[in-house]
């Protein structure tokens, strides 16, 4: 993923300024996850809109080279997540705080209340079941 | 169990087998049902596995959170202060106008409350306090704001108390009292002797602004402060690394979008003095202009261009009428223009190295000297290309941008070498690498929506175009003309991919066989179809079929634009024999894609050979194809379920042809947005009409019409077929008021068509029109 970093947390920092008294550094980090998601995700809609905007036949061209697209793929992954919700909220969340979040697993631990290794482990599953999701 | 496990339970083993490893791993597993244990195993491997895409998110997340104190109200107390209002509010915290309480002495203050950081782990607050507050007192400066006095409130509420400014933002005092350009350049140097004052002291103030420097009347002459130095960070010392701290853990910073320096927006960068520089320069600029050198829009990110030139702002009036706009343009151009841009320069290390040098400048131009800042020379382009991109763009299309720019330089360098055969073969290959590596960094690039970066690529494509032109060496010239002109189609620009392209296979010779020829030809197809010339869209196909006979992809890829050309030529028959072969070429082995996009194009070929029985089933075949490799919710199952719905609806089966569509509209509705279903619904609405539902099928069709307006020419083919459509709905609804402007507007369309298609689009538009009016 190419997405600038910097830019997005700017983004989602001057999002989140409208929000007032985070009730603590967990809260904050959940839903600064969050923010993150709608952003990327509002992106990713955007960049795919654009290219299916035009003429079949433009499309075509791109695929022809393109293969795999960035933004399907995190359109992908949001849809995956929202099946996985449905099953599985806690690791559903797992993948928001650090997918879309960008957390380490040690503050995912953190904001679930669970040990780090635990964590860990969430977030394997999580991923396991989400690449089942998608391929 | 014998039944297939069910979700909770696969899941379940999962975490199960993730408790435990190696031995004890593969004995939990082999004591494991046989079903479950099989339907486990892809799961665990990919649970152990790094993932291409989950384990890469590339969205590097620090945090900072400031849980904010609550507003202070008039007359309370803070410490030894009581609070008579509140002047402003800031990253940091709420500045009031405050004086002392018990009498002890009598000034005004301003009193700074300090929002609680609850994200800063591991930091404490006061601690910070402490720190903040030790550093101001070491500066002792008239123009800036003096710090009186620090502490916690008895909430444990952290302040500072500066002296209070009575004063007006500089721009505005500026202003209203009719400074010329002299006059302002000369405030801004005393700002910058104060700035240079502070850094001297290892204080940097991250934030200058004009509302942060007021300029306050004393003793009869005007004396600008600098307020707020309360975000401070401590540099490092040089001589004393125990002095460096960070004040934060990296993360967000406090910033004001149109006067923070470029390298402020990456949170890993280490603030240094340069980023004084710029937002004096900032201020500079606000001054001599009346704008601000960048959009203060949020969006946009970091600016990575410079800003317009100051004389060249002041002429062109920008955007609307300007507070200020006091300084004429012949005032500026030459040396205040040089001094701007060199303190707003996007690399912190091409401004003024130090706030001083900014000052001495100022100085030198008001006394007319010759100044120090001199214009960017063409040397420093590249270099800086490179650098102004860093904090807007991934490091690796920085590198690939790099290596385009260097591509060039090192190729002609290599053909310099007049040696061996041998080297000669060594260097070819060595070339041939640095173009795949910078194909293959253009494909992970992918440029995304940010404008600004799909301009930067665009630049260094044009750059790497001019260099591989200047080539001696023709297979080289070709080699990287093709890997360039790939690299447009990846832009989506199939313009410059065109003239590129057929440079390169002009090199090669228009009949050259070979295995690069043939991926010029590939490319080729695409672009000539994109450019509407499908005779020599034929014409390379067949070249690609003679030429490799026995590579089933390429015939197959060739002769499915070859049908699609024969389509866009009217030619029918030849079209669905093309795609027959086409499908013919492929076996079950195939490349998945590839049979999914032969058989869709041979459904085409009969659906306009208007053989819809025939068709049907092969759109059938491409949705299941599709639905069994990529799953339901994916963009190749919708397009091959569009194709189906419409071929549905043309043979008059509008119950099975709204499910269709309707599942379309659902997935592009959820995944792109309600209103990207200006195709699906044109096809609902044809269906609707054959099925003499005139009401549903204008809704529909009207619908299209609106949703593709922002994305196809108003005169697109497909809008006036759809406009036509939808004047013999409304006729067949009777409502033929509304009929005569639609087929009015469908009639414009048509005369903005081709001669090929021109007079039966006509003719259809007008017969509606003679509907409508005879009807009236």
């Amino acid at each position: 993923m190419t997405i600038s970093a910097t830019g997005l947390v700017h983004e989602a920092y001057l999002k989140m300024m409208g929000h007032q008294g985070w009730a603590d550094r967990v809260h904050f980090l959940a839903v600064a996850s969050r923010a993150m998601r709608q952003i990327l995700i509002d992106r990713a809609r955007a960049r795919s809109a654009e290219k299916r905007g035009g003429s079949e036949r433009a499309i075509t061209l791109q695929d022809d080279l393109l293969g795999e697209d960035t933004a399907d793929d995190v359109l992908a992954v949001n849809d995956a997540l929202d099946v996985l919700a449905a099953r599985n909220a806690d690791l559903a969340r797992v993948v928001e705080l650090r997918f879309f979040g960008g957390l380490e697993v040690a503050e995912v631990a953190e904001v679930l209340d669970v040990s780090p290794r635990t964590a860990a482990r969430y977030w394997a599953r999580a991923k396991a079941h989400l690449r089942a999701l998608l391929d | 169990m014998s039944a297939p496990p069910t979700w909770d339970d696969l899941d379940a083993a999962l975490d199960q087998a993730l408790q435990v490893e190696g031995d004890d791993r593969a004995a939990y597993l082999s004591g494991l049902p046989a079903v479950l244990r099989d339907a486990l195993g892809p799961l665990l491997a990919s649970a152990l596995a790094d993932d291409a895409v989950l384990d890469h998110p590339g969205t590097a997340f620090a945090a900072l959170a400031g849980g904010a104190a609550g507003p202070i109200v008039e007359g309370a107390r803070v410490g030894p202060y009581r609070i008579d209002a509140l002047i402003g509010e800031g990253g940091m915290g709420r500045v009031y106008r405050a004086r002392r309480a018990d009498g002890a002495y009598d000034q005004t203050v301003a009193v700074k409350v300090v929002r609680q950081s609850l994200a800063l782990a591991g930091t404490n607050v006061s601690a910070r306090l402490r720190r903040e507050r030790d550093l101001l007192a070491a500066l002792d400066h008239s123009n800036i704001a003096r710090l009186v006095d620090g502490g916690e409130t008895e909430d444990g509420v952290p302040y500072l108390v500066t002296e209070y400014i009575d004063g007006v933002p500089i721009t505005e005092w500026a202003d209203a009292n009719g400074l010329d350009a002299r006059a302002r350049a000369r405030l801004v140097a005393e700002v910058a002797r104060a700035v240079d004052h502070a850094h001297r002291r290892l204080v940097v103030h991250r934030d200058l602004k004009p509302s942060n420097i007021l300029v306050a009347m004393q003793d009869g002459s005007a004396r600008p402060v600098v307020l707020d130095f309360g975000i401070a960070k401590l540099l490092k010392a040089p001589d004393d690394s125990s002095v460096a701290f960070p004040l934060t853990r990296t993360g967000i910073r406090m910033l004001t979008p149109a006067y923070a320096a470029p390298e402020l927006y990456d949170p890993t960068s280490t603030v240094t003095t340069a980023a004084d520089v710029y937002g004096l320069g900032a201020v500079l600029y606000e001054l001599l202009t009346g704008h601000r050198p960048h959009d203060d829009a949020p969006q946009t990110g970091p600016p990575t261009t410079e800003p317009t030139r100051p004389s060249q702002m002041v002429m062109q009036g920008h955007g609307g009428p300007a507070p200020g706009e006091p300084v004429p343009s012949r005032t500026l151009r030459g040396d205040l223009d040089t001094i701007c841009l060199k303190a707003l320069h996007p690399d912190p290390a091409r401004r003024y190295a130090t706030a001083a040098d900014l000052a001495d400048d100022l100085a030198r131009y008001l006394d007319g000297r010759p100044v120090e800042a001199r214009p960017d020379s063409l040397w420093y382009v590249a270099g800086r290309f490179a650098r102004r991109n860093r904090t807007a763009v991934g490091a690796g299309l920085v590198a690939a941008l790099a290596l385009v720019v260097g591509l060039g330089t090192s190729l002609l360098a290599l053909e310099n070498e007049r040696d061996a055969r041998a080297e000669a073969e060594v260097s070819a290959r060595r070339a041939t690498e640095a173009a795949d590596l910078l194909a293959g960094m253009f494909q992970t690039a992918d440029p995304d929506y940010d404008d600004g970066r799909v301009m930067t690529v665009a630049e260094a494509v044009r750059e790497g175009v001019g260099r591989v032109r200047q080539l001696e060496s023709d297979p080289l010239r070709a080699y990287l003309l093709l890997v360039l002109g790939e690299t447009y189609i990846q832009l989506g620009e199939p313009w410059p991919a065109d003239s590129l392209l057929q440079e390169a296979l002009a090199i090669h010779g228009e009949d050259a066989v070979g295995e690069e020829p043939t991926r010029v030809r590939k490319r080729l197809m695409s672009t000539r179809d994109a450019m509407s010339d499908p005779e020599r869209v034929i014409d390379l196909a067949e070249a690609v079929v003679r030429d490799h006979p026995d590579d089933a992809e390429s015939v197959s890829l060739a002769l499915w634009w070859t049908s699609r050309a024969h389509a866009d030529l009217g030619r029918t028959e030849a079209s669905l024999a093309a795609a027959r072969r086409a499908v013919q070429a492929l076996d079950d082995h195939s490349d998945l894609d590839s049979r999914i996009r032969v058989r869709s194009q041979l459904g085409e070929a009969l659906v306009a050979a208007d053989r819809l029985d025939e068709a049907i089933p092969h759109f059938e075949e491409a949705v299941s194809m599709s639905e069994a490799a990529y799953g339901r919710n994916h963009r190749r199952t919708s397009r091959s379920r569009t194709s189906l719905g419409r071929a549905l609806g043309l043979r008059g089966d509008i119950a099975r042809a709204e499910e269709e569509l309707r599942e379309v509209i659902r997935f592009h509705g959820e995944r792109y947005g309600e209103d990207r279903n200006g195709y699906p619904y044109a096809y609902l609405g044809e269906a609707r009409l054959a099925a003499g539902r005139f009401d549903a099928a204008a809704a529909a069709l009207d619908s299209a019409v609106t949703m593709v307006a922002p994305f196809l020419p108003a005169d697109h083919l497909d809008v006036g077929l759809w406009l036509t459509h939808l004047a013999t709905a409304q006729n067949g609804a009777g409502r033929s008021e509304e009929a005569l402007g639609t087929a009015r507007r469908a009639l414009a369309v048509a005369q903005a068509q081709p001669e090929r298609v021109r007079p039966q689009m006509e003719a259809a538009a007008r017969e509606q029109i003679a509907i409508a009016q005879g009807q009236r």
